[in-house]
């Protein structure tokens, strides 16, 4: 992004491409971007990520921001752009500005044990996140880690080759779901509302970070609070259509609220004193 | 700064000259209705009591705004703008450029947006005051004057045949000059009676929106008219090889608007979107700017073939709130 | 000529007793809006808002769109001539049931937008509607006066019989270059009620890189394509264009070259299969590769 013109991108190279889902759609892949001009970004951030002539579209980074040589961001194939992102290789030329929006509030949350949910592609927004506070710098500054990973069937996980790695950490519990039992699945099966009583945590001290479709982050903030966790402390990061990403085009409002400035990331507690439009 | 009274001679000799040094936008006959448009005959220019049909936004936010273009893996910028000088804005339209200049020269969004401050730094605004009324107009409960607006460089007023005219900046002080008078006295600041004092909650669900935007045909036409509403997109497109992208005007008032890749769309009805078109100007911009971002020019209203009225909406939600308080 | 008191009056009453008596769920009518200047479209739902119906010499709105917007419930609408032809077409294709609907037809002598005649009612064929439930007259009782139409300006099938080409384009890029590509005119069709219109496929309105008259041309003259045979002349495009584009140059000569070719005309009987639809094998092919003469076109 050019320093004083927020509409100019800069040019990116794709560096890998990575086939994420093996379920019979395969319409997730992770694209490993080289930036002509690198910069700084925080876990929860997006960026504009477009193809001149096709358009642009709203990504939230995949990979941590302690990365610096690369980054990555995860599409899934179901409009427009996205169908012609799918149809690059390696070496082509893409256009990135960014990075836009808030962040997971990590400092807030320095001494709280912590419970990711994620469902199929929500994963990708939150991976930042967790890889940043994995990191062995930061690490020591949070409890105790649940991590619940919800997906249609096991072909339908994105970062399916971290998971040895992140179950494997200090102090971190790994849970995976599929929507329905299938044969040679043994482990949890359901939606993920219907799971999170059956998983050990402390109420008083975990904060919740959901990410996936509407209807999941619905259903289990509703199931976090009538297990007693207050609204204040579950966190998600919403997805809005958007334009600028700099708060000017107007697309992207709930009430006075921009997903694009104020956002993505939001409490529910903030959630909850806007109107119910998105 | 002194005031000057000049006549209509006068007037238009001045912008003969003024036309050297700037692009002169000022209201003429487009077929048989007022717009504001290039001047290139100094007559053509009609400065009197009606209101131009289109607002002159397009002066520092046109319907289409090169951003870029992709050659050779590079981007090349857009360039630089001739000077324009816009005589003859009505005070309602003067008042939109201040909500222009909110979103996107102000620090809520910590981002100024380079290609309005181009234009509207190269951008001279004379005023033109009101002598009446028109069928629609309801800039006297917006707070926003028939003989003056304050976020100008200069002003016009109709005083008989003649005109006074008061500068108001550097840039306005010498566009007209003549003999020297006293500034106009202007009428009675109006209060901005039509505004809503609320939260998001409690008009949100509680008022009958389906009921005021049952007429709605989706055309976007209040949009297009709306000396305010500001809502774009970009796109890009692509000519003998070269990639040009660009800013276009966009309007909430179609279902596309909010439409995601994925085929949800937080807004599928027409009321949620009139819904939108109406709280955005005058809740969600108030609480974020502090001012109400609708100047009554009523253009929407006289335009709009479906017969939507926000003036009538504002009023009927105002009168329910303050019953549900008794 | 036209009693338009009598026809708000006995408008009224109609749809006060209608509504009272549970005929139908809502009246569509329009009601007076001042600070428009003309009657703007309104729904009662409630007898006591049949008041606020008015009938006037200005209420050109053509309602038969908002039907489809009701849907399933039991509607009235109070229409002119051009209206019930389209809401005949949209019976013929399927859009609407005619069970639900009671058609209140007015009699109407041409209406009048922004103080002259407007475009659209120039040679109206008929002051009376060709289906309806209950009559509205001249004046305001129910026998229909059958009164004479207003016939004045030039005849745009002669026009197009006694121009070139060259003028009838000339013609046609006077009138779009007028054109914004707001669509009113689309959303204000009977006939334009896909879900999804071709020009929308993949951008917005006006996402259209620059309001060019290429796009212009492709949007008008594809939507006057997918309406031959379709258009019901009511004229509602023309009147709720915001910047006075004239379509009826290209949508007469289309409406009389497929009556004169197929001899069917739309939005004349509700049961007749629209042209579009039937496929005989001796059909004149002029349309399709050419032929001795296109009328107007």
């Amino acid at each position: 992004m050019s320093m004083n013109n927020p509409y100019i991108p800069s040019r990116a190279t794709i560096m890998q491409v990575i086939q994420e889902t093996v379920s019979d759609t395969q319409d997730v892949k992770t694209y490993k971007l080289k930036l002509d001009e690198p910069f700084d970004y925080r876990p929860g951030q997006f960026v504009e990520f477009s193809i001149a002539g096709i358009g642009e579209c709203t990504f939230g980074f995949a990979s941590s921001p302690l990365i610096k040589d690369y980054l990555e961001l995860t599409v899934k194939r179901t409009g427009y752009v996205t169908e012609n992102i799918h149809m690059l290789s390696e070496g082509s030329t893409v256009w990135i500005r960014g990075p836009f929006g808030n962040t997971f509030p990590l400092e807030k949350l320095e001494g709280n044990d912590l419970f990711y949910v994620a469902g199929g592609l929500g994963l990708a927004p939150l991976r930042p996140m967790i890889d940043y506070i994995f990191d062995p710098m930061y690490r020591g500054k949070y409890g105790k880690i649940n991590m619940l990973m919800a997906a249609r069937t096991p072909g339908d996980f994105i970062f399916a080759y971290d998971f040895d790695k992140w179950a494997a950490m200090p102090d971190t519990t790994f849970y995976q779901t599929i929507d329905n039992p299938m044969e040679g699945w043994d482990k949890l099966v359901g939606f993920p509302h219907t799971l999170i009583d059956q998983i050990p945590f402390d109420m008083e001290k975990t904060v919740a970070v959901l990410c996936g479709p509407p209807v999941m982050i619905k259903a289990l903030s509703n199931a976090f609070v009538q297990l007693g966790m207050s609204p204040e402390r579950i966190y998600t990061t919403l997805e809005m259509r958007m334009t600028c990403g700099v708060g000017k085009c107007g697309k992207c409002n709930i009430g006075h609220k921009y997903v694009c400035i104020d956002g993505p990331v939001f409490s529910m507690a903030e959630l909850g004193n806007m109107p119910n439009e998105y | 700064m002194s005031a000057y009274k000049l006549d209509i001679a006068r007037v238009k000799a001045a912008l003969e000259k003024l036309m050297e040094k700037y692009t002169v936008i000022a209201p003429v006959m487009n077929g048989d209705r007022l717009d504001y448009a290039e001047v290139t005959e100094v007559n053509d220019v009609i400065l009197d009591n009606q209101l131009p049909y289109k607002s002159p936004k397009e002066m520092v936010f046109p319907r289409v705004e090169k951003v870029m273009r992709f050659l050779e893996g590079k981007v090349e910028e857009a360039q630089d703008i001739k000077p324009v000088l816009l005589v003859g804005a009505k005070p309602c339209d003067v008042a939109a450029m201040r909500i222009f200049d909110d979103i996107f020269t102000g620090d809520k969004g910590k981002f100024q947006d380079p290609f309005y401050l181009n234009r509207r730094n190269s951008l001279t605004i004379i005023g033109l005051g009101c002598t009446d009324y028109k069928n629609g107009c309801f800039c006297n409960i917006r707070g926003t004057d028939l003989s003056f607006a304050p976020d100008c460089d200069g002003f016009l007023n109709m005083v008989g045949d003649s005109f006074i005219y008061q500068p108001l900046t550097d840039k306005g002080k010498d566009i007209f000059t003549g003999e020297e008078t006293e500034p106009v006295k202007r009428a009675d600041k109006h209060e901005e009676e039509l505004v809503l004092n609320a939260k998001e909650s409690e008009v949100f669900t509680t008022m009958p929106w389906e009921a005021y935007a049952e007429g709605c045909i989706g055309c976007g036409t209040c949009t297009y008219l709306c000396p305010t509403c500001h809502c774009f997109n970009l796109r890009d497109a692509e000519d003998k090889g070269v990639v040009t992208r660009t800013r276009v005007w966009d309007s909430c008032m179609y279902p596309k608007f909010t439409l995601h890749a994925g085929g949800h769309n937080p807004r599928t009805k027409k009321s949620e979107r009139f819904r939108q078109r109406v709280l955005h100007k005058y809740l969600y911009i108030p609480e974020n700017y502090d001012h109400t971002a609708c100047t009554g020019c009523g253009r929407c209203i006289r335009a709009c073939p479906g017969g939507l009225n926000i003036m009538n909406t504002v009023t009927d939600i105002k009168k329910r709130l303050e019953e549900a308080k008794k | 000529m036209i009693d338009y008191e009598k026809q708000s009056l006995k408008l009224i009453e109609t749809a006060e007793k209608l509504l009272s008596d549970n005929t139908v769920d809502v009246v569509l009518g329009v009601k007076d809006n001042p600070e428009v200047g003309w009657p703007t479209p309104y729904f009662a739902r409630k007898p006591e808002d049949a008041k606020k119906l008015v009938w006037t010499e200005d209420c050109h709105v053509n309602l038969a769109n908002y039907l489809t917007e009701v849907k399933g419930k039991k509607a009235a609408i109070a229409a002119k001539a051009c209206d019930v032809r389209s809401i005949i077409n949209l019976i013929a294709e399927n859009q609407l049931s005619r069970g639900d609907i009671t058609i209140i037809g007015m009699e109407c002598a041409g209406k009048m937008q922004n103080e002259k005649l407007a475009s659209a009612c120039d040679a109206c064929p008929a002051s009376v509607p060709n289906l309806y439930d209950i009559a509205i007259a001249a004046d305001g009782s129910e026998t229909y006066k059958n009164l004479e139409m207003p016939n004045s300006s030039e005849n745009v099938t002669e026009w197009a019989i006694h121009t070139t080409v060259e003028e009838r384009l000339d013609r046609f890029m006077k009138e779009i270059d007028k054109c914004i590509l707001c669509f009113a005119c689309r959303q204000a069709c009977q006939g334009c009620y896909c879900v999804t219109c071709f020009i929308d496929r993949k951008a917005t309105p006006w996402e259209q890189v620059d309001a060019d008259t290429a796009t212009k041309m492709a949007f008008h003259l594809t939507r006057a394509m997918h309406l031959a045979g379709r258009c019901t002349d009511c004229g509602a495009c023309e009147k709720v264009c915001p910047s006075g584009v004239n379509l009826k140059y290209l949508f007469k000569g289309l409406s009389e070259f497929v009556e004169e070719t197929y001899d069917f005309k739309a939005g004349m009987d509700p049961e007749a299969t629209p042209v579009l639809d039937r496929y005989s094998s001796d059909d004149k092919q002029v349309a399709f590769l050419g032929g001795d003469s296109i009328v107007g076109i």
